[in-house]
């Protein structure tokens, strides 16, 4: 049976016994709603819009203020998160007088301290263990109620093994401090395009927590299917917890989109290792939708973009 | 040993590559641990880029011959 690039797989068993015989057919309780079939690429001839949610916090919400920072406020009577030395060295040291080569030009990034407000909680530190026990980061994000967006290189790695053992999920988080705490993911999803090909035009994945709690309060992306035309030189947005800055802060920076292909577009929006999954999204009229998901730098930089079968895996798998 | 082309730089942390020698594409994982190298002066991992030619040492993978980590990368010009 021949799969489209698009068609999802996941973590829990279907794709390993798959790639042990590829004449048999396979079963998986979680076929996405379409693949890209055949016809490739699919034209995009409309812009496709799902809508997001800014949740509803606990105990209501700390007023922002100039000066005031909410963390202490919010980690009151809570077990104080500590650090151990092995996530601490995940934090690079560069050689004095080295701009890393991903941050085009001049480095503009500027931290989020408040990330406990929309849209900064959201945005997710991943700490992984892969498959070879080691640990590694990237950056995810909420589109679902217990659904987070990242790059499928983030949740299936070729050079550690393929599927992550565990990703905690941390919003929001800034510093030491985890405003809404953590939660730990072990269903992955991505698609045959990545799993099984490696091609970097198919590079996403999502984590499917085990339920709602985190995500009805932190809220969750919309997110977009753009043509050619709306995507070209739209100013959008990035954060993400970027491995060149302070262990667990989240680093914001914007540009517009310079270039645009069937599955990927491009930027010179600064990002560092770390950043890899996190949204690209656009601001407009109030709203927020993610139009791509961070994957590559090389400066431009570039996301996998979504189309209508990345638009309907995501779909698919928000509502799991 | 491989010695071939960034293709592609992924930005998880650590890095991941693709790299293309002359007959095989290869995904490399980079470790906390790389030694990374230009003209033998250590460099950040952050100097990596698409188009440069590098010398990988590391460790393949058992199950995949064209998946491996990297203990040495030395950026050849």
């Amino acid at each position: 049976m021949v799969k489209g690039k698009h068609e999802s797989v996941s973590s829990e068993g279907g794709l390993k016994k798959e790639m042990e015989d590829e004449n048999e057919e396979k079963k998986d309780l979680h076929e996405p709603v379409s693949g890209e079939g055949e016809a490739y690429p699919p034209e995009i001839g409309q812009d496709q819009v799902a809508e997001g949610f800014e949740g509803k916090p606990e105990h209501g919400e700390i007023e922002a203020l100039t000066g005031f920072d909410p963390s202490h406020a919010l980690t009151e009577g809570t077990p104080t998160p500590f650090l151990t030395e092995e996530l601490l060295s995940l934090q690079e040291v560069h050689p004095e007088g080295a701009p890393p080569e991903t941050v085009c030009g001049h480095d503009d990034r500027v931290q989020v301290t408040n990330t406990t407000a929309i849209p900064w909680r959201w945005i997710c530190q991943l700490i992984i263990t892969m498959a070879n026990g080691g640990t590694s980061r990237c950056t995810g994000w909420f589109f679902g109620r217990k659904a987070v967006m990242t790059a499928g290189h983030c949740v299936y790695m070729r050079g550690a093994g393929g599927w992550a053992r565990r990703i905690e999920i941390i919003p929001g988080m800034n510093g030491a401090s985890r405003p809404f705490g953590s939660q730990i993911g072990t269903s992955f999803r991505s698609v045959v395009g990545w799993v099984s090909d490696g091609d970097p035009n198919y590079d996403y994945g999502a984590i499917i927590l085990p339920d709602n709690t985190l995500g009805d309060r932190v809220g969750y992306f919309g997110f977009a299917s753009l043509t050619d035309a709306s995507l070209q030189n739209l100013l959008v947005n990035n954060s993400g917890y970027a491995g060149d800055k302070p262990f667990g802060t989240q680093w914001f920076n914007a540009g517009r989109i310079t270039s645009v292909t069937a599955r990927k577009f491009y930027y010179m929006i600064d990002t560092y290792g770390g950043h890899s999954g996190s949204s690209v999204w656009r601001f407009q009229d109030n709203q927020r939708h993610a139009l791509g998901i961070h994957a590559y730098g090389g400066c431009p930089n570039s996301a996998t973009r979504i189309i209508p079968p990345v638009f309907n895996n995501m779909l698919a798998w928000r509502s799991l | 040993m491989i010695d071939g082309k960034i293709v592609s730089v992924m930005e998880s942390w650590p890095l991941q590559l693709i790299v293309e020698t002359a007959t095989d594409r290869y995904n490399v994982l980079l470790l906390l641990e790389t030694m990374i190298t230009r003209r033998g002066v250590k460099i950040s991992a952050g100097e990596l880029n698409p188009s440069l030619r590098v010398l990988i040492k590391g460790h393949r993978s058992s199950e995949n011959q064209f998946a491996m980590t990297a203990q040495q990368i030395e950026i050849l010009e």
